[in-house]
């Protein structure tokens, strides 16, 4: 029977393996661990293809361009381009707080709304301070009066 | 189909808004020529759409690209659109300045 017990020993090193690896499969599965650290990964990088835009990003790009074009209609410029200024400066905040959980492309959209904001904000500051320091140089009613306007630039001796 | 063309632009000619400033002080504000210079380029007067006001053609560049790029996301768009944008007002900038110096404001 020792020798039937051994040969059946020596024929199930298969179920002895299995016995044995079992554990050692366990142990094999520390190091295997990979695999299920692998899938973390993946799911950050699904995370950055999926990471939502910025909730501003599009006004404000969209605004900042808007605000030259409307800076010579009323003034409007102003309020276009300080709009997406404050939007786009909040969102940066937003993205500075956490830079992983929006997309690199609408933080880059936003910038740009930033910067065309800024300067419809400033050509349109120009054009209102103009307004001004031309009614405080010719007075109201030459404004009013293409001719005497003429008249007035003639003796200034701008023409 | 010319005649009604011409109708249609000179619809358009008699239907401009009206520039508030110019209205007021008969004075060119900077934006002044801009519908004029679209009309123009509308008739495919790419010469005379760039006398009448300079910036109009990379303004509509700038307004297309901008669609464009929310769309199709470019890696380059958001740079590419700052810099056409400053060359927009530094060239609204010069042209005023221009105008001021020439004596076409009035």
């Amino acid at each position: 029977m020792s020798e039937e017990q051994e040969t059946p020993q020596e024929n199930q090193p298969i179920d002895l393996s299995k016995k044995d690896d079992a554990p050692k499969e366990t142990v094999y599965n520390s190091p295997g661990t990979p695999p299920p650290f692998q899938p973390a990964p993946p799911f950050q990088q699904y995370g950055g293809m999926a990471q939502p835009n910025l909730p501003n990003s599009t006004i404000a790009l969209i605004l900042g361009i808007l605000s030259i074009p409307a800076c010579c209609c009323y003034g409007l410029g102003l309020i276009f381009g300080i709009i997406a200024w404050v939007l786009a400066g909040s969102d940066i905040k937003k993205y500075k707080l956490d830079p992983n959980g929006f997309s690199l492309s609408s933080y880059k959209n936003t910038k740009a709304g930033k910067v065309c904001g800024i300067i419809g904000a400033i050509l349109s500051l120009l054009y209102i301070f103009c307004l001004i320091a031309a009614i405080a140089f010719f007075g109201w009613a030459a404004l009013r009066d293409p001719e005497l306007m003429k008249e007035l630039l003639k003796q200034k001796g701008l023409q | 189909m010319v005649q009604k063309h011409n109708s249609f632009f000179d619809w358009l000619n008699h239907h401009l808004l009206s520039c508030p400033f110019k209205s007021y002080f008969g004075i060119d504000c900077p934006g002044c020529g801009l519908q004029r210079s679209i009309l123009a380029l509308l008739k495919g007067d790419f010469l005379d759409s760039f006398k009448l006001y300079p910036a109009t053609i990379p303004l509509i560049f700038i307004v297309l690209f901008t669609m464009i790029h929310l769309k199709v996301d470019f890696k380059f768009g958001a740079s590419l659109i700052k810099i056409v944008f400053i060359c927009i007002a530094s060239i609204i900038l010069i042209n005023y300045i221009y105008k001021i110096y020439n004596h076409q404001l009035i």
